[in-house]
């Protein structure tokens, strides 16, 4: 099997990219595979909606640029097949140094590159906005979801997002599909965002028919910090979301590259 | 329309990208020659922007105050400067490599490929480098060798082959033979939209480092 390389991606922050993916992963997991999220974000992260100090995880930076060696900064959960590769500690005054460095160097390249070696799912949570990092990002990814929020703002950023994906594809990675557009936040109490919904559900191409509805529980679930599937109490809707949209991610993914394993598959031979 | 209905910005090249970059439309960006509706700019503009930041100087290791560790530790806490970023050579005149790993990474980087690979003149991978197929490379380099070898006979007089490029319906391979008397042959695997580009450097720069290489 190859590994899968997913990224999530929007123009507009706060469109709950980290809640999705995490979520997501902690779904991918839970089905068997072998699942990492990496967090790329320098600001937010992943490290703050599971209520961790900011700094209390060595991550990506440390790899990058002191060589810790990845299973020194991998922080394995209690989940057994999910791991994390949080941000790293690093200054806020770096942040701008940081954007470059993933973007001039190979060194994220070199990151999947050894983690492909154990993982069969590789998620990767970037910042809004489609600078550097996020660029950066989807050069080196297989796939990429867009994380919609249902209100009338994030749709005008759509096609901005899209076209930095579109750029991406033509400059730095042809082999970059758009796997769907995620919906989220949808608040069917009220009208705007029910009707940006609908308007998108039924005009653009690509969009999951799992949608993530705006739902105390993810606050909850935040403030707990938890991925929602945690939290105590009867399993509710929003906390089966997240398997319907593994479920569909994962069909998407074997129709894209077929089912017996996909394009990387040679036979084996011998020359004399 | 009701009164709800938010304007919908874009909405129609939102609809008409999003077509395109699913699975199923992916092939019409790729080859087309269509003029973008915007100023494009292309990777070489960004590597001009990343020489200019190459010798920018970053923040040093500021130890992090507020963060409960023991003591012993806090010499790992420290914010790894990133004053050292690594950045691609421009001049191609000084790139220089004493290793086909050197070697295959260097040339990964430039064809923009997924991985690559070198081998010799019986077929066997010495080196590759990059995000390999799980499968491994054995087989496919082999026939790559064998059938260099093939079209190396196509036309007499007109010198050895020295790149192949293949495509295949889901990927591209690309090889390069090294036109010296030690026959090698690199392999890329998925190269980069603009590789073609790339080429006539990449044949330089190996054939310059060749000797060097063990
Ligand atoms: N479906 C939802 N319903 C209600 N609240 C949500 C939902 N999804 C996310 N949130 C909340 O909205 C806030 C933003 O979400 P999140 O951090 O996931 O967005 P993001 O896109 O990662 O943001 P950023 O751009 O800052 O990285 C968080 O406080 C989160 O708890
Ligand atoms: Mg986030």
């Amino acid at each position: 099997m190859k590994t899968e390389i997913i990224s999530f991606i929007s123009a507009k922050g706060g469109t709950g990219k980290t809640t999705s993916s995490l979520n997501f992963a902690v779904s991918m997991a839970e089905k068997g595979k072998k699942t990492i999220i990496i967090d790329t974000d320098p600001m937010g992260c992943i490290g703050f909606s599971l209520a961790q100090n900011d700094r209390q995880w060595q991550g990506l930076v440390e790899r990058l640029i002191k060589k810790t060696p990845l299973k020194e900064v991998i922080v394995k959960t209690k989940l057994e097949n999910l791991s994390i590769l949080p941000r790293g500690r690093m200054s806020s005054s770096d942040v701008s140094a940081y954007e470059r460095l993933l973007f001039s160097s190979d060194g994220l390249e070199e990151v999947l590159t050894e983690l492909e070696k154990d993982y069969e799912c590789i998620i990767i949570d970037t910042p809004s906005g489609m600078g550097m990092i996020t660029t950066s990002v989807l050069a080196v990814s297989n796939f990429a979801v867009l994380v919609l929020q249902a209100e009338p703002l994030s749709l005008r950023t759509a096609a901005q997002t899209l076209s930095v994906v579109e750029n991406t594809v033509k400059n730095r990675n042809n082999n970059l599909i758009l796997l769907g557009i995620l919906v989220t936040m949808v608040d069917t109490q009220n009208p705007v965002s029910k009707s940006v919904f609908s308007t998108i559900s039924n005009s653009l191409p690509g969009i999951f028919e799992t949608w993530i509805p705006r739902s105390t529980a993810f606050i909850e679930a935040s403030e707990k910090g938890v991925p929602v599937s945690f939290l105590t109490g009867r399993r509710t809707t929003e906390m089966m979301r997240f398997s319907f949209l593994a479920e569909e991610i994962e069909s998407r993914i074997s129709d894209i590259t077929g089912e017996t394993g996909g394009q990387d598959e040679f036979p084996q031979r011998t020359l004399l | 329309m009701n009164s709800h209905s938010a304007h919908f910005y874009d909405i129609d090249e939102a609809v008409s990208l999003a077509k395109k970059l699913t699975s199923q439309g992916k092939a019409a960006i790729i080859g087309s020659d269509e003029p973008a509706p915007y100023v494009e700019f292309g990777s070489e503009f960004l590597k001009i922007e990343i020489e200019k930041f190459k010798n920018a100087k970053f923040s040093s290791d500021v130890p992090l105050k507020n963060v409960s560790v023991k003591d012993e530790e806090t010499n790992t806490l420290a914010t790894p400067s990133l004053r050292h970023i690594e950045s691609e050579p421009e001049d191609f005149s000084k790139v220089s490599f004493d290793s086909w790993e050197k070697c295959l990474k260097w040339c990964n980087h430039v064809m923009g490929s997924s991985a690559s690979f070198v081998i010799d003149s019986q077929g066997f991978i010495i080196g590759n480098y990059g995000r390999i197929p799980q499968e491994g490379l054995d087989g496919l380099g082999a026939e790559l060798c064998y059938a260099i070898e093939m079209l190396d006979k196509i036309s007499p007089g007109t010198g050895k082959l020295s790149w192949v490029d293949l495509e295949y319906e889901k990927m591209r391979i690309v090889g390069f033979q090294i036109p010296e008397e030690e026959t090698y042959i690199l392999g890329f695997i998925s190269p980069g939209q603009t590789y073609f580009s790339k080429k006539i450097v990449v044949s330089q720069v190996v054939i310059r480092n060749l000797p060097d290489m063990g």
